[in-house]
């Protein structure tokens, strides 16, 4: 049994006291001196998707199809060369942001880290605005990703 | 010492044993499996009522679980027609299959089991197959449609809104005619939040007073069923959360545990953990989205947002965990997506600690009050009732049946934990709350348990068949990136055969039945959710009631629209 219902019965108290305090005194210093911003930094932002960039400005995105694919509500459209090389960035790239529904399967598939879901985005706005996001507009608000992605992925070199 | 826990598990085994001997002497050759939780029969057509009707008086199973239409031959001619009763003395579930072709005119179950009467107007909604004394309307889909949506010939076309009268009722044999005729039939439309999702109430009054009621349902439709059809196993997930976004991972766990456990999938100890708490966490959740309804219906507005207050609390910590704030994505094939991140079980902690003395405290004042009680005991619902209906969960609970999933037929860690099933007497709406507030309690106990004992490990099995590589390798590694682009390009592919796995939600039991045939897509899966089963005995117990009280019958079933209407 994993879970044990007698765990804590056969020590006695001042063992059970020295178990404890071993773990509250880390903690309680972690938490006093600067380690509680960490903590509260860490949040997976769950948002919109952009598209990420390579140091010189293009686009990560080898156009492999596996976003569109994978994607349960349809909503992503990618437009490949038509005699491309073996990662050729796509022609066009649309993501229709009235079908997403922000799960992020796009982002865990994606094998070359070209696309991500950021921070909370105010997606509001009139109907006639252009709900189909190009890979221009997808791509300019990748540029503040560095400063907002957690420790544990850093983003691909 | 005498052990009374081993002596039961005796008697169950031997119980079992005794049953399917039973079983196996009736229906010979057409048992098609018999295992120690599920036993499939197939039967024909002539002896269908006859079959069913041994099986609720002579073997025990009077509890009625589903009744749903399978197109499991692929001609458009032949379907199987499945009814799925529980036996809840030896907690086995049979399912009998019945070949019908397409235009024969099928017995209704009905006035055996009261709960298949919604399942089989849906039957004939959805496949256009027909019953007996069963009304040709649409249940679910709207008025006007062309076809039966859920057959594989079905295109989708364009179509108008049919103007369909209103509904009317029948003579009441119970009074005579003149009175009868005295009576006025009225409809009230709920499109505002007052209750979890649209849904028009059509009724009988005399004198402000509900002498009969029908709830009209069907205008949150969405055809999930149909939808999966073209989905992949993965695919599939973020449309779970979304059917009832109280309880997202609830849908996900069924799913994801029915596979698990049709594949033979270990899942790490820690994985289970986790999904335990999460489940527990949207127990929570649930029912307090009931109460903060129930106390909304009655006007008692500074509760309500003690109540929101409470919900907002238990998002943010979610939130930390998942990113989003309810509709989360974190458990999937094979355990969770992450481990949870550092100083997250702390603030878990200090989660349960504040949801107890927040709850103890809305309730301290309300529980006990003259008033609150005056306006909650009344609209009662009983046992015969609840089990003839298919009712389960915490309705089922209140009118005083021991029955939860939970308790019989653990999963997981379950029958390791320590925790009790509250019940209630009368069935009144006061039980139903009483009920959901002691299971917060309890669940708030489990978590607690949970969380000083979480085990150490993985979070995500080592299977082959769903195993996805770290990203850091995908990066690097070759072998890995090939791995990662056939797991996600052509899916878990599930085996020929069919399967059904239910765990007890905060609404009374969730089960999925699954059909493939081996390809990417699967054939079938039919969603048993608990509200549906809730939704149909409110004509029962609205009796007596008066207008301003329809919200709180609904609220107090805690019947969720996205989950009936799917």
């Amino acid at each position: 049994m994993i879970l044990g219902k007698n765990l804590y019965s056969k020590s006695s108290k001042i063992l059970n006291f020295l178990r404890v305090i071993n773990k509250v005194i880390p903690n309680f210093w972690n938490s006093s001196f600067g380690r509680q911003k960490e903590l509260d930094s860490f949040q997976r932002p769950m948002g919109a998707p952009a598209l990420t960039l390579i140091e010189s400005g293009e686009l990560r995105c080898t156009s492999c199809m596996l976003c569109q694919e994978i994607c349960p509500s349809f909503c992503i459209k990618i437009e490949t060369p038509e005699y491309a090389e073996e990662e050729a960035a796509p022609l066009n790239f649309d993501i229709n942001i009235l079908k997403c529904t922000f799960c992020g399967l796009c982002e865990e598939a994606c094998p070359v880290d070209a696309i991500r879901m950021v921070g909370p985005m105010p997606i509001a706005g009139h109907s006639e605005q252009n709900w189909v996001w190009d890979k221009e507009y997808l791509s300019t608000y990748a540029g503040e990703l560095k400063s907002k992605v957690a420790d544990d992925r850093p983003l691909m070199p | 010492m005498f052990d009374f826990q081993e002596q039961e598990d005796l008697d169950l085994i031997e119980s079992r044993k005794r049953l399917l001997e039973n079983i196996k002497l009736e229906f010979k050759d057409n048992l098609t499996l018999a295992t120690d939780e599920n036993i499939c029969v197939v039967v024909k057509p002539s002896n269908y009522i006859e079959q069913v009707l041994t099986l609720k008086n002579e073997m025990g199973f009077n509890f009625f679980l589903n009744l749903w239409i399978s197109d499991n031959h692929q001609n458009n001619e032949t379907f199987d027609l499945m009814v799925q009763v529980l036996n809840m003395d030896t907690h086995q579930r049979a399912i009998l299959t019945c070949p019908i072709s397409i235009g024969e005119i099928v017995p209704s179950l009905s006035d055996i089991y009261q709960g298949a009467f919604w399942c089989e107007q849906e039957s004939w909604d959805m496949f256009g197959v027909l019953f007996e004394e069963i009304p040709r309307e649409r249940l679910l889909s709207p008025d006007g449609i062309e076809g039966f949506s859920l057959r594989k010939n079905f295109k989708p076309a364009p179509f108008t809104l049919k103007q369909v009268k209103a509904y009317t009722f029948s003579p009441d044999p119970r009074v005579s005619r003149e009175d009868w005729k005295k009576r006025e039939v009225s409809q009230f439309s709920m499109f505002n939040g007052e209750v979890n999702g649209p849904v028009k109430v059509v009724m009988e009054t005399y004198d402000d007073v509900i002498e009969r009621g029908r709830l009209e349902i069907g205008y949150l439709h969405r055809g999930v069923e149909k939808i999966f059809e073209n989905l992949s196993v993965n695919q599939i997930m973020p449309h779970l959360s979304r059917i009832n976004s109280n309880c997202p991972t609830m849908y996900q766990q069924v799913w994801c545990h029915g596979i698990e456990k049709f594949l033979d999938i270990y899942i790490p100890d820690r994985a289970k953990a986790l999904r335990m708490v999460f489940n527990e966490l949207d127990r929570i959740f649930e029912h307090l989205d009931s109460l903060g309804r129930i106390v909304d219906s009655l006007g008692c507005k500074p509760f309500l947002h003690d109540v929101i207050e409470m919900r907002e609390a238990i998002v943010k910590v979610t939130q930390k965990y998942s990113g989003s704030r309810i509709t989360g994505q974190f458990i999937c094939l094979g355990g969770v997506i992450r481990d949870v991140p550092k100083g997250w079980l702390t603030e878990c902690l200090n989660l349960l600690n504040f949801l107890e003395r927040r709850v103890q405290e809305v309730t301290k004042h309300i529980s006990n009050s003259t008033l609150w009680m005056s306006r909650l005991c009344q609209f009662e619902l009983n046992s015969k009732q609840a089990m003839d209906w298919g009712v389960s969960g915490p309705n089922l609970r209140a009118s005083g049946v021991n029955y939860d999933m939970r308790k019989v037929s653990p999963h997981y860690f379950y029958s390791d934990l320590d925790f009790e099933v509250p019940l209630g007497i009368n069935g009144q709406c006061y039980d139903r709350y009483l009920v959901r507030v002691e299971e917060i309690y309890q669940s708030l106990s489990i978590i607690s348990q949970l969380l000083d004992n979480l085990p150490l490990g993985d979070t995500r099995s080592k299977d082959h068949r769903i195993m996805v590589p770290r990203k850091q390798d995908v990066y690097s590694d070759s072998n890995s990136l090939i791995q990662h682009f056939k797991f996600y390009d052509s899916g878990l592919i599930i085996p020929e055969g069919e399967f059904y796995s239910s765990i007890e939600s905060p609404n009374g039991e969730l089960g999925f039945y699954v059909h493939s045939n081996g390809t990417k897509f699967l054939n079938r899966v039919k969603l048993r959710t608990p509200g549906f089963y809730s939704g149909q005995c409110f004509s029962d117990i609205v009796e007596g009631g008066t207008i301003e009280e329809l919200p709180l019958v609904i609220n107090s079933l805690n019947l969720v629209m996205g989950e009936i209407d799917r």
